[in-house]
C-alpha cells in the first residue's frame, strides 16, 4: 500500500525498493531496510520512510534520499523561501502540484515533506532537523 | 591542563614529547567525510566553493576533508546528510576493512552509536547487504537513530544489547570501537584531562578483554575484525590485541594507510611485554596529522 501511494502521489516507481523490505513497526510506522535480519532484539529494521496512523505521511529522510525520483507534487522553492522551510516556517506558494503532500525542493535538493493547501504548505519537518543556515 | 602522571606516563611511548603535549593544547581542526550515498567529493569541493569555503581533501581518503571554518554545520549539505561531520581518525576502522566489505553479506558494528563509523560502513557497502548497528546504551542509540535516518542508510538495522551477550550469530566483518579512557579525544574536550586517573585505564581494559574475545567469536571463519579505541593507553590497546591472541587463534594483519603517519604497535609497556604480532597494529599520535590520538587493529580468523 505504500509503495502504491508513493508512485500515484511522487511518481516515485515501486522498482525503485526492489532491493529492500518493507517492516511495518508500531503506530503504523513503515520502515524501508535490507531483506535479511533476524532475531536480536531489533530497534529500528531501516529506514523509517512514512508514518500512517491516519493517512500516509512519507518522512523528510524518505524523500530526501528518494525525492529525485518523483515525477510530480514537487514544489520548488526560491533560496528565501527553502531557508525559510529549513528554519520550519510554513509557506505560501504559487504552484499546480494537488493538495495533500508534497515534497520541498530547492535547485535539484529535496529538503523534505510539507502539507499544501489552498496555497499554503504547513511545514512537516521534524523539529529535530530545523535549522538556520548560514550556507545554501 | 594536563595532568603531570599523564605526561611521564607517555613520555618514552611517543617519538617527540613536545609536539605531542603541545600538540594535545591545539584545538582540533574540523573534518567531515561525504556522504557517498547522497553526495560525491566533486560535488562537495564544488558546492564549497561557490560558498567560499575552503576546505582540504585528504590524500589517504578521498572523502575525507577537513576545514577552517567553523560553520560546516550550518551549510545545506550538511542538513541534507550529504556530509558528516566525522574525526579523521575515526575514519580508518571502516577504511582498513574496505575492500572485505564490497563482499560482506552480514556486518556487525558492536559499539556503534552514535554512528559515525555505521554511516561510513553503510556508504562504503553502497547500502547493500546488512549492518546489524548494535550499541549497548539506549539514550545513545536515539543519536544513532537520527544519524543513520539522516545519512540515507538503508542496509542498517539498529540493536540494543550487550555485547558482550550478543546471541551467536556469524559475521563476516565487525568493527569494535571500544569504550575506552578517550585519551585521545582530549583535544575536542579539555576537560577530561580533569576526570583523567589510571584507575579508568585498568577499569576499561578488563571490559575491552572481554569484548574482544566474544567479538572475535562472532567472527566467521576467514572473517576479518577492526578494534579500536581513541585512546593512548597499551593495557586498552596492544594489551587486549595480545590477550586476544592468547585466548584464540587470531592473526594480526599489517594495516597500510598510505598518505597518512602513523607509528606501530609497541610490545613493550612499563614492565610487561606483548606478542610481535601486536607491532602490525597502528598507533596514532595527534602530532603526526593534526588529528585526535587513536589505535587501531586489523584482525582475521
Amino acid at each position: 500500500m505504500i509503495f502504491e501511494y508513493f508512485e500515484e502521489r511522487f511518481g516515485i516507481p515501486k522498482s525503485a525498493f526492489k532491493d529492500y523490505q518493507l517492516y511495518v513497526g508500531v503506530k503504523e510506522k513503515y520502515y524501508l531496510g535490507p531483506k535479511t535480519i533476524d532475531k536480536p532484539a531489533i530497534v529500528s529494521p531501516g529506514l523509517l520512510i512514512a508514518r500512517a496512523e491516519k493517512q500516509v505521511k512519507p518522512t523528510s529522510n524518505f524523500l530526501q534520499l528518494f525525492g529525485h525520483l518523483s515525477t510530480k507534487n514537487v514544489v520548488e522553492l526560491s533560496k528565501k523561501d527553502a531557508k525559510q522551510y529549513i528554519e520550519g516556517y510554513d509557506l505560501r506558494v504559487k504552484t499546480n502540484a494537488e493538495h495533500g503532500y508534497v515534497i520541498l525542493s530547492y535547485l535539484g535538493n529535496f529538503l523534505g515533506c510539507g502539507f499544501l493547501k489552498d496555497g499554503l504548505v504547513t511545514n512537516n519537518l521534524p523539529k529535530a532537523k530545523r535549522q538556520q543556515l548560514k550556507y545554501l | 591542563m594536563i595532568p603531570q602522571t599523564f605526561r611521564e606516563r607517555y613520555s618514552s611511548l611517543v617519538d617527540d614529547e613536545d609536539a605531542f603535549l603541545s600538540s594535545l593544547q591545539r584545538l582540533l581542526p574540523k573534518s567531515f567525510r561525504v556522504n557517498t550515498l547522497k553526495s560525491s567529493a566533486d560535488e562537495i569541493k564544488a558546492r564549497f566553493a561557490g560558498y567560499g569555503i575552503e576546505i582540504r581533501q585528504m590524500p589517504w581518503y578521498a572523502d575525507a576533508f577537513v576545514s577552517a571554518d567553523p560553520d560546516i554545520g550550518s551549510t545545506l549539505e550538511h542538513f541534507l546528510g550529504k556530509i558528516y561531520a566525522q574525526e579523521l581518525v575515526s575514519m580508518i576502522p571502516p577504511l582498513i576493512v574496505r575492500k572485505e566489505l564490497e563482499k560482506a553479506r552480514f556486518v556487525l558494528d558492536g559499539c556503534a552509536a552514535p554512528g559515525s563509523k555505521t554511516t561510513q560502513l553503510a556508504a562504503l557497502m553502497e547500502n547493500r547487504n546488512t549492518i546489524v548497528a548494535n550499541d549497548i546504551s539506549y539514550a545513545r542509540i536515539k543519536a544513532l537513530q537520527f544519524n543513520l535516518q539522516k545519512a540515507g542508510a538503508l542496509n542498517t538495522i539498529i540493536t540494543n544489547q550487550d555485547l558482550r551477550f550478543f546471541p551467536n550469530r556469524q559475521f563476516d566483518v565487525i568493527l569494535l570501537d571500544a569504550p575506552c579512557s578517550s585519551e585521545g579525544i582530549m583535544r575536542k574536550n579539555d576537560k577530561l584531562f580533569r576526570t583523567w586517573n589510571e584507575k579508568k585505564i585498568f577499569g576499561h581494559s578488563r571490559l575491552q578483554k572481554q569484548l574482544i574475545v566474544k567479538a572475535f567469536d562472532l567472527l566467521k571463519e576467514g572473517g576479518v575484525m577492526a578494534y579500536s579505541t581513541c585512546t593512548f593507553a597499551p593495557e586498552e590497546n596492544e594489551e587486549v590485541v595480545g590477550y586476544l591472541l592468547s585466548k584464540r587463534d587470531a592473526k594480526i594483519e599489517k594495516i597500510e594507510l598510505p598518505g597518512f603517519k602513523f607509528s606501530r604497535g609497541t610490545t613493550e609497556w612499563r614492565e610487561k611485554q606483548y606478542p610481535s604480532e601486536v607491532e602490525q597494529c597502528c598507533r596514532v599520535w595527534p602530532q603526526h596529522n593534526d588529528t585526535g590520538g587513536f589505535f587501531v587493529a586489523r584482525i582475521t580468523k
